[in-house]
């Protein structure tokens, strides 16, 4: 809370957004979910990888 | 100092030293520098952690009594274990953690004198200390920089081939805490954009951009600190120094005391690459960070997002998760014998600045025709403030307990990454209520409930651009 009244007010205002989001994440936020699903696969397939490297591949 | 303890007959036989160094492996410690240098830097942040712990009200004895502990929901009662006393009502704490202090002095002794057995045994005493109070007698005093102490700590203490074990679980530890910023408030940014001031130092345009760095960082680059190829290595390691003193600018000292000595001495000059072993030695090592990745993961599990109903929110990594803003209204009805009318108001100015986690706004005490009522509003002091109603249900149940109390109503409104508030909690008596430990509770409303007849949490407002703020 930036005062300690600040969310009384704004009650009031329900319906409206008034967080300002720059352009870019304007641009972004549609994608969320998918950018969110694209990072966990990424996860994903690098614990893989790296699963694979420090059991399966052979060591130099 | 072996002289000294000879004297007395407090001298462990030479076999008992002996087995003991066998067991945990100490020779690796003795014959290598770099888990020396470690020793030095989890020794320092006992320091920083105990520092911060003496003279805490809220794992006393007064402070049970007065509501202000706080325990973990899978040991509902563990006031029930406080035996110390803060100041002014006594003087036990302050004397336990002198002791402590004592301790930590004496390890330091016993490093310079290189005597790595009994500094072990030190540390092992003060790893047990900060477990304790951790994972029994408070659920708030521990942060999550602590866990990555425990962790560091529990493999330079007790698992063979210490050196590549404390290297891996460091990196693990950036690649199992980054599953909590899979979500648009690190996608996207929205955890920095809702705040006043926006990410220090970076146009706010270009919050996704770095965010999506230090993501990409965590799942794929933090691995290059184990590379063989020393210019990648160099390279994340310059980025790990250079992110540490940067999100010092938002966690103070406390995060970066525990991440950059350790980054330094595992991934700096004294670096020298180790491929994976895969000897029946390092079988402790594999099982002990599968058992991190179960613990990390484990919270997904439960129905609900955590980052709005604090579930198991504490149950593995949680640096970060999301950028909160709360407000609670609870309610005491009493009976009383006063019959006089009375309504007695205190609110805070408009634009008054919250100076604590979670301020009192109002309080209106109402008497009439023999029963009592006592509303109290509070509000969230800052983003990194996790707002779970878990803490107020808990501090309120030792009011339920006072003959006097008919019921306790009890509010609570939660808006996550500068979303809307939503009405979580709408219940006519806290205190006819339980909280399971595992698994979601029920009068926890979800924004979206996941069956028709379940209540649905309600929108209720909007918030203003968070602060943050220590």
């Amino acid at each position: 809370m930036a005062t300690s009244t600040g969310l009384l007010v704004l009650t009031e205002l329900a319906g409206h957004m008034p967080v300002h989001l720059e352009y870019t994440q304007q641009l972004l936020a549609p994608f969320a979910q998918q950018i969110t699903v694209g990072w966990i696969i990424i996860w994903c397939a690098t614990g893989l990888y790296l699963l694979w490297c420090a059991f399966f591949r052979k060591q130099r | 100092m072996s002289g000294f303890l000879e004297s007395y007959g407090l001298m462990p036989s030479s076999k008992f030293v002996e087995g003991y160094k066998r067991l945990f492996r100490i020779h690796e410690i003795e014959s290598t520098p770099v888990l020396q240098w470690m020793f030095g830097a989890m020794l320092f942040f006992f320091f920083l952690t105990f520092q911060s712990w003496d003279n805490n009200f809220s794992v006393t004895v007064e402070g049970a009594k007065s509501g202000a502990a706080v325990c973990w929901p899978y040991f509902q009662s563990c006031t029930n274990l406080f035996f110390l006393h803060s100041l002014p009502y006594g003087y036990s704490e302050t004397t336990f953690y002198m002791l402590l202090y004592g301790l930590m002095l004496l390890t330091v002794y016993c490093i310079w004198r290189k005597m790595w057995a009994g500094a072990h045994a030190l540390m092992v005493t003060l790893l047990a200390w900060e477990l304790f109070v951790g994972f029994v007698l408070s659920y708030d005093l521990m942060g999550p920089y602590n866990y990555y102490h425990v962790i560091l700590c529990i493999v330079l203490l007790f698992l063979p081939l210490k050196e590549y074990f404390l290297k891996l679980a460091f990196v693990f530890c950036y690649f199992i805490s980054v599953t909590i910023k899979f979500d648009p408030a690190w996608d996207v940014g929205t955890y920095f954009s809702t705040l006043q001031l926006g990410l220090p130092l970076i146009p706010r345009e270009l919050i996704p951009l770095a965010t999506s760095i230090v993501i990409f960082m965590q799942v794929v680059g933090a691995w290059f600190l184990l590379s063989s190829r020393r210019m990648w290595q160099r390279v994340a390691l310059t980025f790990f120094i250079f992110f540490h003193l940067y999100s010092g600018i938002f966690v103070a000292y406390f995060y970066p005391s525990i991440s950059l000595p350790p980054l330094i001495i595992l991934f700096g000059p004294m670096y020298r690459y180790q491929p994976p072993p895969r000897s029946k030695r390092s079988i402790a090592g594999w099982v002990f960070l599968a058992l991190l990745l179960v613990w990390q993961l484990a919270p997904y599990a439960v129905e609900g997002d955590r980052r709005v109903t604090l579930e198991e929110n504490r149950i593995g990594m949680f640096m970060f998760e999301a950028n909160h803003e709360c407000r609670a209204t609870v309610t005491v009805y009493e009976s009383t014998s006063t019959s006089t009318t009375s309504d007695k108001i205190t609110q805070s100015q408009p634009g008054t600045f919250c100076s604590d986690t979670i301020c009192t706004t109002l309080t209106d005490t109402h008497v009439q025709s023999g029963e009592k009522t006592i509303e109290r509003q509070y509000e969230s002091g800052s983003a990194w403030n996790r707002c779970d109603p878990y803490v107020i249900w808990f501090q309120y149940q030792t009011v339920c307990r006072q003959p006097n109390v008919q019921k306790i109503s009890f509010v609570f409104d939660h808006s996550v990454d500068g979303g809307p508030f939503y009405r979580i909690v709408d219940l006519d008596n806290l205190c006819d209520v339980t909280y399971k430990p595992w698994g979601h509770n029920d009068w926890i409303l979800l924004p979206s409930a996941s069956t028709a007849d379940k209540p649905q949490a309600e929108i209720v407002g909007y918030p203003v651009e968070d602060n943050y703020r220590y």
